[in-house]
């Protein structure tokens, strides 16, 4: 589109009158005003990827992407990505871009107007609004979650929200609240600057947070001294770089953790202190358990003998005995990452509660160099599955459906009659699935998320969807819009204006920078408008306390703003109105997000954030830490101020060793463990559209080890059944390759979607946190 | 085909000494078959690689239980497993008795140089063919990924993909043991761009394979990516010219400016290694810095 000087002077006038008017910035500005002598801009956003949250800097050229740079005033990356985030600009270029809402007509998608698919949702949300739900995902902006949550919690009076996340986190989540009361880990990455030893709990950041590990991996290069102990089924990329590799049986975990815990009280090289100024002891298998002294804790920890842990976990003696020297020594300054290893467990939340207990007891918390880190795998898992709470059980900032107290503050800061908000809990992702295969749910809207892919058991779970009414808001055709009653198209990354919060807290927005293409629309726009309809079409649900639309903004000048109209829509930006909503919600539990502006100006600010009494706004390194973390008692050092006592100290949970559900037999004779790699990122709809990623990694593969391999004839290149008790898929082997799995295992990424291994993988999940277990199942395996 | 003299050969051991004993490089090599010390396959899956069969030679079992057994393989497979696509490597005149097989090989070598220069491969289980990769020295031309200035990047200041093959996939530090040089490697006639950012030591990160050029593309694609800057400016004639791109991870100059480099942007004095003395970026096309907050605003 050519613009000359005058037309150009002239939309600009117009966009500062409209925002003077609405008190809210036009987004079309920034571009307009940015461009450089050769015609290009350059703005800051994160990474749309993994939840490291790196800042990029994006180039944009003639209204598209033309490059992505590392940004280096970014503190998280320091100019540095990694291959998916060179080439984030370039997921935004498929050809097959959906463009047109489509709808599902005697069987085919067909292309429909946005009026009409806003229509039929509506229509059959306000037919049946008990029985709806939104599945989400840890990709949505921070604004996305929000208006997600007013409209189906406060607006439909209906919980039925759950994320990916789900998927993903879930375990950490509910490790963290049992552990020490409240979400979102207390460390921060430069803890990973200042660690003499990294213990790796079946992580593989090299491929999965590549920029983390970078930023580990190159203080070598500094002359700095940094030790890496790898625990592992598998060794991969992190492995070479490792000092030491402890190879575990599935599971083994568990006892590793108490076994550390053990040889650190009889050894008595615990830290005395730390532990009676910070700790109580807690028995049981569920989120409540009992009290427990610390005697009783070292008598039930005497199980967890080196012998013991070596029978389950396969780990030798010295091998333990290594671990638990790390930890002994006080000077060291250690920091454990973990991320789906850990996560998706059949106990996710025990093994989370146990890598607590261990930095507890030697007293590896809440100092410089020193935490227990929980890595994200999505921008905004934290931000907003977390922090905003779509999560079937949560509401916003941290809080419960089923607490009265937390609903009634809801209502009031959305300023809905009390009572709106349904006091049950909704259901959990899998819970979910069931319930939309057994017609309990009749209709599910996703968003940013491909469930058609990613759901463990997909027979089981995903089998009835194209019966079920199913809404699908995505950018490319996946395995999910297959399954759709109505195709939305969306706009992505910088399509938009957006927020993610990453995995050490920090809170990043950006700016739209380029249209999205042909008749694509944002994903909040997308739900407001769901919810005017809904309005229109007389739910009553959709009114606040004064009888007005929910979603009723007003500019600085008190005119409301048709945010359901594209074209209003478009020259505001809701994304401010929305964070300006939600801020409140997350005083409570001190997240204190920084406000709008200020997170316009930054690049990203870990929470909590406070005034200064100069009036400048301070981030928080590290939560519960005196001097750094503002809402810390004086004098207590490290305060656990949502402690479950509400006495300032964490729990270390006694949680024994279990085994699996599922283990291999005569019939199954192989561990299956599933994930990603380096190029791909989930499901691969955005970077196998990459071609540079896409060759890379072209296709998917079972990766075996070399012995198991050597004895079933199979070499590299061959085809492989690999068969469960719930389905089976062809893969070719790949032997040697990037990652050796221990004997009897076996790997599979779920990237492709012509090779669902998600047929395969098993549904068992665990009962506290419902986060699936993707990474241990029983398959069989067979040369083609 | 090439030959490495005896001489050549002694100084990479030379070179690996320090690493490992001379007399383990007569032990088998596992994990890299001689196969693939000859013509080295493409990487992934299809690079069908079968020595491994024998239980014997499983990889995991004797490596990485120690650092000395990694560097341990780590020198062998540099001395066997790797070397640059599309070149053969044999070791001449290494016994009287083995004169025959050479000769019977270099027949067959000199057959293969008259044949196409992508000769396929066809690896031993599947059947499957797969032309073989080119050699480095060679320039990567567009190809099916021509959404961009070139095949090797997406765009201007991307990480350029990997244009050859390489053993172990796991593999990424030993990317330096060539990419370190500064020179070229004169007896191969082989062009090793240095690392121009030497302070990364994670290079597979960034730079992903793009050596099979088997693999079409997923799904079709539109981006046109940043084009090469064009010429930085001069003050007058014979003023040195501006750098007209950011500088930030190209420590190195001669990275691409060098004889490694492509021929169009080779400096005419690479005996002069001060580059910035005289050559400084051009604020204009600097990428550098970003944007202030302020300017993006239009309020400066």
């Amino acid at each position: 589109m050519q613009t000359n000087r005058r037309d150009f002077l002239k939309q600009a006038a117009l966009a500062f009158a409209s925002s003077v008017l609405a008190g809210t910035i036009p987004r079309q500005m920034f571009a307009a005003t940015a461009q450089g002598a050769d015609g290009l801009t350059w703005q800051k956003a994160p990474c749309r990827f993994c939840g490291t949250g790196c800042g990029v800097m994006v180039g944009v050229k003639d209204g598209r992407v033309v490059a992505v740079q590392g940004d280096l005033e970014n503190p998280v990356n320091r100019g540095l990505l990694c291959v998916k985030g060179y080439h984030a600009g370039v997921a935004l270029y498929g050809k097959d871009r959906l463009t047109t809402p489509l709808i599902r007509k005697s069987g085919k998608l067909t292309p429909a107007t946005w009026d009409e698919a806003i229509e039929l949702i509506a229509k059959e949300i306000v037919r049946s609004p008990g029985t709806f739900s939104i599945y989400g995902s840890g990709q949505w902006t921070i604004p996305e979650g929000c208006v997600v949550m007013k409209f189906m919690k406060g607006g439909l009076g209906n919980n039925h929200v759950d994320p990916n996340a789900r998927l993903c986190m879930a375990s950490a989540v509910v490790g963290m609240t049992t552990t020490y009361g409240v979400d979102e880990p207390s460390g921060c990455y430069d803890d990973f600057d200042l660690a003499d030893t990294i213990i790796l709990w079946g992580n593989n950041p090299a491929e999965m947070h590549p920029v983390l590990w970078s930023r580990i991996i190159d203080r070598r290069a500094k002359g700095q001294k940094v030790e890496v102990i790898d625990l592992g089924t598998r060794r991969t990329r992190s492995t070479e770089e490792a000092d030491h590799y402890i190879a575990f049986t599935p599971q083994g975990d568990l006892a590793i953790a108490n076994g550390i815990c053990h040889l650190l009280i009889k050894s008595g090289k615990y830290d005395k202190d730390w532990v009676t100024k910070h700790c109580n002891f807690r028995k049981g298998g569920d989120a409540e358990g009992e009290a427990m002294t610390f005697e009783e804790y070292a008598k039930w920890l005497e199980t967890y003998t080196p012998e013991f842990v070596r029978k389950v976990a396969g780990v030798r003696p010295a091998q333990l005995q290594l671990l638990a020297d790390r930890f002994a020594d006080p000077n060291r300054k250690i920091v454990s990452l973990w991320c789906m290893g850990m996560n998706q467990h059949t106990r996710g939340t025990w093994i989370n509660n146990l890598v607590y207990n261990v930095h507890f007891l030697s007293g590896k918390f809440g100092k410089p160099g020193s935490t227990a880190f929980s890595l994200t795998g999505q921008p905004s898992a934290c931000g907003t599955c977390r922090e905003v709470g779509t999560l079937g059980h949560a509401l916003p900032g941290g809080r419960l459906v089923a607490n009265a107290e937390h609903r009634k503050e809801c209502e009031e800061l959305w300023n809905l009659p009390a009572g709106r908000i349904n006091a049950k809990p909704g259901h959990h992702a899998v819970a979910m699935f069931e319930a939309l295969q057994s017609g309990e749910l009749t209709g599910c809207w996703v968003q940013v998320t491909n469930p058609g892919q990613t759901m463990p058991n997909l027979n089981r779970l995903t089998s009835k969807l194209r019966e079920r009414f199913l809404v699908v808001s995505d950018v490319y055709p996946t395995a999910t819009t297959d399954l759709a009653t109505v195709v939305l198209p969306s706009a992505m990354w910088i399509e938009k204006n957006g927020m993610f919060g990453n995995s050490e807290r920090r809170t990043q927005q950006w700016f739209k920078m380029v249209e999205p293409p042909g008749d694509a629309r944002d994903d909040v726009w997308q739900v407001i408008a769901a919810a005017r309809k809904c309005f229109e079409l007389g739910h009553p649900g959709m009114k606040n306390q004064n009888g007005e639309f929910i979603f009723s903004y007003k500019g600085a000048d008190g005119q409301p703003l048709e945010l359901w109209k594209w074209d209003v829509f478009k020259a505001h930006n809701a994304d401010k109105l929305l964070f300006d909503e939600y801020r409140p919600f997350t005083m409570m539990k001190k997240y204190a997000l920084a406000p709008y502006d200020e997170l316009v100006k930054a690049r990203g600010m870990r929470w909590p954030v406070v005034q200064e009494q100069n009036g400048a706004w301070r981030e928080t390194a590290r939560r519960f830490v005196e001097g750094e973390d503002p809402f810390v008692k004086p004098g207590s050092g490290v305060d656990f101020y949502w402690g479950k006592l509400k006495d300032g100290k964490a729990l270390v949970w006694a949680r024994p060793y279990e085994a699996p559900p599922e283990v291999p037999d005569k019939t199954y004779p192989f561990w299956l463990c599933t994930g990603r790699v380096l190029e791909h990122w989930h499901t691969g709809t955005m970077t196998r559209r990459v071609p540079q990623l896409h060759r890379a990694m072209p296709r998917a593969y079972v990766e075996l080890n070399p012995m198991d391999a050597a004895e079933m004839r199979i070499a590299t290149g061959d085809q492989v059944r690999i068969k469960s008790r719930r389905g089976e898929i062809l893969l070719p082997a790949w032997i040697n390759g990037r990652s050796i799995p221990a004997r009897g295992s076996v790997f599979v990424p779920f990237f492709a979607e012509e090779a669902l291994i998600n047929l395969v993988t098993l549904e068992a999940h665990c009962p506290l946190s419902k986060e699936p277990d993707y990474k241990k199942c029983a398959v069989g395996i067979a040369k083609v | 085909m090439k030959f490495i003299s005896n001489s050549q050969m002694a100084a990479w051991k030379q070179r690996f000494s320090d690493r490992r004993p001379a007399t383990e490089y007569a032990a088998p090599s596992p994990g890299v078959s001689s196969t693939s010390t000859c013509c080295p396959l493409p990487a992934n899956l299809v690079a069908a690689d079968v020595s491994p069969l024998h239980p014997r030679t499983g990889r995991s079992q004797s490596r990485l239980t120690s650092a000395a057994t990694v560097q341990g393989v780590k020198a062998r497979t540099l001395v066997r497993g790797i070397v640059s696509p599309g070149e053969r490597v044999w070791v001449r005149g290494k016994a009287i008795h083995r004169f025959w097989i050479l000769g019977l090989l270099g027949a067959a070598g000199i057959a293969s140089f008259l044949l196409a220069a992508d000769s396929p491969i066809i690896t031993r289980n599947t059947g499957q063919v797969y032309p073989q990769p080119r050699s480095f020295a060679q320039p990567i031309r567009p190809d099916v990924l021509g959404t961009n200035i070139t095949a090797d990047r997406a765009f201007l200041g991307a990480p350029p993909v990997m244009p050859h093959t390489f053993a172990g996939d796991r593999d990424g530090r030993y990317c330096l043991e060539c990419h370190a040089r500064e020179t070229r490697i004169e007896k191969r006639q082989q062009a090793i761009a240095p690392v121009p950012h030497a302070e990364y030591s994670q290079c597979q990160q960034c730079h992903v394979n793009g050596s099979d050029k088997t693999v079409g593309l997923f799904r079709a694609s539109d981006f046109l990516g940043l084009d090469f800057p064009g010429k930085g400016t001069r003050a007058h004639p014979l003023a040195p010219p501006t750098i007209p791109h950011k500088t930030f991870m190209r420590d190195n100059c001669l990275s691409c400016h060098g004889p490694t480099g492509k021929q169009r942007i080779a400096t005419p004095h690479p005996w002069r290694s001060q580059c910035q003395q005289c050559h400084v970026p051009d604020a204009s096309k600097n990428y550098d810095r970003p944007l202030p907050w302020e300017e993006l605003r239009g309020e400066l």
